[in-house]
């Protein structure tokens, strides 16, 4: 039986330095996400949660020297990043990139023809413009930003709405959040929590929150809360202990 | 199609130029260049060797120079000289190179001469290059004489980056493939200058090298 779920591997990924050398981050993960269930993670600073998420998203400077990703049964490992994106994967990123002289509305649209030329579903214009202003409106955001330059001078919060705003138009199987939480208002945070269940329940979409606070996730009910440090998960709960966590630290996790 | 005017009050008249080059014939093809104006000259030492010289000789008049140069593992060299000789003129020069090719050399000579009676003048030089391969090398000097303690404004700026493999790695992430995602970078890279030039010159040829040399 093929199954829908995100399968991730005894996963080994390094990172490959400005010197080309390799410093090993991520340590034997092991992680598997059914459709429309809920996972949060929750460590140290530099313990490889951000490595864990671009190794998985198939960013170039991380190397993954053993172990496997797969989605629905297909293997990503060695899968370029607008493969594994078209596959159903979506990584709401730390820091997003910003890039001149292309507008917010284009790139959508080209990301989105990707996605549709994949399906064969053709990309009706009109239609598709109606989806974007829904979904800028849903985010409460100015649809004036859809003819500025891609993250181009937005504050953090304003890019973090984009993340959730490209989710929700490029309709992944499986989203990844690397700490959208970090620097938001309580209305954006309340928004952009919202918006995500919304798509998640609607969609029985997979979610991995990767996460410092327990705020987001009294917004979004983890169903498994992993502690993650030195390149692995070690151990993991339900949501009370996420609170636990927050509560003791994460030095019982830590070895040296 | 230079208007001059004395009187201070009427807007300023304004002539722009284009430059285009490369290696590529066809690309450098459409400089717009009004030849029957004393107030401007132009050196064409190769197709990828250019210099153009501006003399604001009348009050009031206000220069745009958009330029853009590409080196596909060959060399560009653009020299824009600028002299502010009368009161009141503003110019501004927008140059921006591309470079491909660990042997691509490009160099970009700024020069804007404010006379001691160039009261009024208001300058602008920006220089931008984007080097898309290691070992390509960038040269950019802005030169920038002032003689006048009156002048309204006087910058210049350059910058010379490299392609930002997390731009490419932020669209790609999004299902755009490589080949496309380079095109739009690099494209919206060119835009500013490119979104200047009038239509039905040499910018679909230009587009067309960008595309063949600069993305592959
Ligand atoms: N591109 C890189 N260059 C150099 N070192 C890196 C790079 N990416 C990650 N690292 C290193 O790998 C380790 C893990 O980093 P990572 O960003 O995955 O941590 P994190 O768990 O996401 O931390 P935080 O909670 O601060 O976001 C850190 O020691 C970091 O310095
Ligand atoms: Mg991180």
């Amino acid at each position: 039986m093929v199954s829908n779920n995100l399968e991730i591997n005894n996963l080994h990924a390094s990172v490959i330095l400005d010197d080309e050398t390799e410093k090993g981050i991520l340590n034997g993960v092991d992680l598997t996400i059914k459709p429309g269930e809920i996972h949060a993670i929750m460590g140290p600073n530099g313990s490889g949660k951000s490595t864990l998420a671009y190794s998985l998203a198939g960013h170039p400077k991380y190397n993954i020297t053993s172990g496997s990703i797969s989605l629905a049964g297909t293997d990503l490992t060695n899968e370029t990043p607008d493969v594994r994106s078209r596959a159903g994967l979506f990584l709401s990123m730390q820091s997003p990139a910003e890039v001149d002289g292309i507008s917010m509305i284009n790139f959508l649209r080209t990301a989105r023809q990707a996605h549709n030329n994949e399906t064969g579903e053709k990309l009706v214009l009109t239609s598709f413009m109606k989806e974007v202003g829904q979904a800028y409106s849903d985010l409460e955001i100015d649809d004036s930003f859809k003819s500025r330059s891609v993250n181009v001078g937005f504050s953090g919060g304003e890019k973090k709405r984009h993340e959730i705003l490209q989710m929700k138009l490029l309709k992944p199987k499986f989203i990844i959040l690397d700490e959208v939480d970090s620097g938001l208002d309580v209305d954006a945070l309340r928004i952009i929590s919202r918006e995500v269940l919304s798509y998640a329940k609607e969609n029985n979409a997979g979610l991995l929150i990767i996460t410092h606070y327990n705020r987001i996730l009294e917004e979004i009910t983890p169903d498994f809360v992993h502690v993650f440090a030195e390149g692995k998960i070690k151990k993991s709960g339900d949501k009370e202990f996420a609170k636990e966590l927050e509560k003791t630290g994460y030095d019982n996790w830590v070895n040296n | 199609m230079c208007v001059r005017t004395t009187i201070e009050s009427t807007p300023k008249s304004d002539r722009d130029y284009y430059i285009l080059i490369s290696d590529k014939k066809t690309a450098f093809a459409d400089i717009i260049l009004d030849s029957n104006n004393d107030d401007i000259k132009y050196e064409i030492y190769d197709t990828n060797n250019f210099k153009i010289l501006i003399n604001l000789n009348t009050p009031n008049v206000n220069v745009n120079v958009y330029a853009l140069y590409l080196a596909s593992n060959s060399s560009a060299k653009l020299h824009t000289i600028v002299n502010h000789n009368a009161p009141d003129c503003t110019s501004f020069v927008h140059a921006k190179g591309a470079l491909t090719g660990s042997k691509a050399r490009t160099s970009w000579i700024g020069d804007v001469h404010i006379s001691p009676n160039a009261s009024g003048t208001s300058t602008n030089e920006k220089n931008e290059n984007l080097v898309l391969t290691p070992g390509a090398k960038a040269v950019s000097v802005p030169n920038l004489e002032i003689l006048t303690g009156e002048i309204l404004g006087a910058r210049h700026s350059s910058s010379i980056t490299n392609f930002d493999d997390e731009q490419l790695f932020y669209l790609t992430s999004r299902g755009i493939s490589e080949t496309a995602a380079k095109s739009m970078i690099v494209g919206g890279f060119f835009d500013s200058i490119i979104s200047k030039f009038p239509a039905g010159t040499a910018i679909e040829n230009v587009r067309k090298t960008i595309e063949n040399e600069f993305i592959k």
